[in-house]
């Protein structure tokens, strides 16, 4: 598979960042619809929106915020291969794999959170917990595809302790903290 | 292995959604109300009279009919008229909630709550002169055959709803921060077995029942009264995860004044009116707190709603299983209080943390001693401790070995591959 998307570099590189923006409008649309809601019972009356027109908003709302997203992940990116000092990993190549670790990891959830619009009662464990499970498999997917691909026995246990690092204290924070 | 998980998630995305597009297929067709009762005899002029009174003479107008309501049935007039101020912010704010009380006459505490707000934005014909004019038919019909129900009823027009649901919070409050034997009409929220509430009934499409957010014998026993009453959707709209009343949820249409009942684990059933569609609940009366909602621009069905939710309301709590229902209807309450929904997720999370914390450290441990004896098997799961020679080598049973060589280490153990 990664031989493939190495041959075909840069048409992997486009369809993955068009994958990872779908994917964060399938993940978000609900939030942002509820929050163009929201919006709408502030203002009453005073604020003319269709249902369609909130849909339009929630989910360019989403998909803004989705290439914002895919922009701004680089950077957090580079951050954590410069603090562990892994200067030998090819990094635009081992950013689109965590574009790929996100894509995986939205699309997953965006589909259990489709059981949202069926019984609302998954919301807060469901919501929570999924996501921590679905994380957890995608982070060892990714751990599992990115070790074989760019370290070795040696330098394995300091790349494993930095990326379980990094995903525990993510997921300490959204899933406990807020 | 690969493909299978492909296909398994593909599955899955599709029968979600064909669930989802069911669902608001089903939910979203509207619903005749065709099946109305005739409105019966006074309470087009209670109406009409209501939304001619504003404020203060509003309130002396219901207290009044209220009052002769039950003395004409020769039940003891007990409407009382209960006055609070509450501070909000740097507002003082005065509501009074009027009480009609019916005691069946038993030593039994049990009791059921029946309400609907007086206050309204404007004239209010729909929001919510409808609604009480629904609770006085209840009280005109209930007050005869009190004597003949396993509870007592009480009515609550409900003062302050537009403002936030003042007038049921300071009732709940109130009931809540009284003693057991101080409480008002000797009703404690404890004793309260269902709370009705009656809001917004005459303009919109359908009419609407909610109890909770999954079916349940008292909703199943209401709607079974009238054709024209349905449970609300469930699961339809969009649900933000805002926990704004304690429920786990927030919806549009449980913004009304069984709220405070409800998040005090009063079992509650409010009656609405309006329509749903894909995104959710619609308030399709197109007056709601405007001017326009007058008695001038109500319905020509609107009175037949009014007397429909009245004889539901009467028929429901008359009904021969209704009293082991409401007996029974704390128990069918969606458990979404503020423990459940919020420690006890962040304790699973935080759990289902530790585990991934530990399992963590146990790898991490194993890869290091893989870097230190490189390919090395690792045979032990003792990662804490350091590793015995046996577990790095595998010595030959000397019974088994010739006489060794002088120099020959491979013929006294062999290195693991």
């Amino acid at each position: 598979m990664f031989s493939k998307l190495r041959q075909n570099y840069r048409l992997s590189n486009i369809l993955i960042r068009i994958a990872f923006v779908l994917a964060y409008v399938l993940y978000s649309w609900q939030t942002w619809l509820a929050s163009a809601q929201l919006v709408k019972m502030q203002f009453g009356s005073a604020m003319f929106l269709s249902d369609s027109m909130l849909v339009a908003i929630a989910l360019t709302s989403s998909a803004l915020v989705g290439v914002a997203l895919m922009f701004l992940l680089p950077l957090f990116v580079n951050l954590f291969l410069n603090v562990s000092k892994f200067h030998n990993v090819p990094r635009a190549e081992f950013t689109l794999l965590v574009h790929l670790f996100f894509v995986l990891f939205y699309f997953v959830c965006g589909s259990l959170e489709l059981f949202n619009l069926l019984t609302p009662l998954l919301i807060n464990w469901g919501g929570r917990l999924f996501e921590l499970l679905v994380s957890a498999g995608c982070v060892i997917w990714f751990y599992d595809v990115t070790s074989k691909l760019y370290f070795n026995d040696v330098t394995n246990p300091y790349y494993f302790r930095n990326l379980a690092i990094v995903y525990l204290a993510c997921a300490f924070l959204f899933g406990v903290l807020l | 292995m690969k493909k299978f998980v492909l296909i398994l998630l593909t599955a899955l995305l599709i029968s979600t959604c064909a669930l989802s597009c069911v669902a608001f297929a089903s939910e979203g067709d509207t619903q005749n109300a065709t099946e109305q009762t005739p409105p019966s005899q006074g309470l087009a002029e209670f109406l009409q009279a209501l939304c001619e009174n504003s404020g203060s003479a509003r309130r002396e107008f219901i207290a009044e009919q209220f009052g002769s309501a039950l003395r004409e049935q020769g039940v003891p007039d007990t409407v009382v008229k209960r006055p609070a101020t509450v501070q909000n912010g740097e507002t003082l704010l005065y509501v009074c909630n009027i009480e009609a009380f019916l005691d069946n006459g038993d030593d039994s505490d049990d009791c059921i709550v029946i309400g609907a707000h007086y206050d309204s934005v404007g004239e209010g014909a729909n929001d919510n002169a409808s609604g009480v004019t629904a609770m006085y038919g209840v009280l005109q019909r209930l007050a005869a055959h009190v004597s003949d129900l396993p509870f007592d009823v009480l009515f609550v027009a409900f003062d302050g709803e537009e403002q936030g649901l003042v007038g049921s919070s300071v009732y709940v409050d109130s009931q809540i921060a009284a003693p057991v034997d101080d409480v008002h009409n000797g009703v404690s929220l404890d004793s309260v077995k269902v709370m009705f509430n009656i809001d917004s009934i005459a303009l919109g499409q359908n009419l609407y029942l909610a109890c909770e957010n999954k079916s349940t014998d008292l909703a199943d026993l209401i709607c079974a009264q009238s054709s024209a009453l349905r449970e609300k959707p469930y699961g339809l709209g969009v649900y933000a995860g805002i926990d704004f009343y304690g429920y786990g949820y927030y919806e549009y249409v449980q913004n009304s004044d069984h709220t405070p009942f409800r998040v005090a684990g009063v079992p509650t059933a409010a009656i609405f009116s309006g329509s749903y569609n894909a995104l959710g609940y619609v308030d399709d009366s197109g007056v709601q707190n405007t001017s326009d909602d007058t008695f001038a621009n109500l319905g020509n069905d609107s009175l037949g709603k009014i007397a429909t939710v009245a004889d539901v309301i009467t028929r429901s709590v008359t009904d021969e299983n209704f009293y082991d229902v409401a007996q029974n209807a704390r128990r069918q309450l969606v458990n979404l209080n503020g423990v459940y929904n919020g420690l006890w997720v962040s304790l699973a999370v935080a759990f289902v943390l530790i585990l991934l914390v530990v399992f963590a450290w146990l790898y991490y441990r194993k890869l290091q001693k893989r870097a230190i004896l490189g390919t090395a098997e690792v045979k032990t799961n003792s990662v804490f401790s350091k590793p015995a020679v046996e577990e790095i080598f595998t010595f030959q049973d000397a019974s088994e070995q010739s006489k060794p060589s002088d120099d020959n280490a491979d013929d006294i153990f062999t290195f693991k591959k």
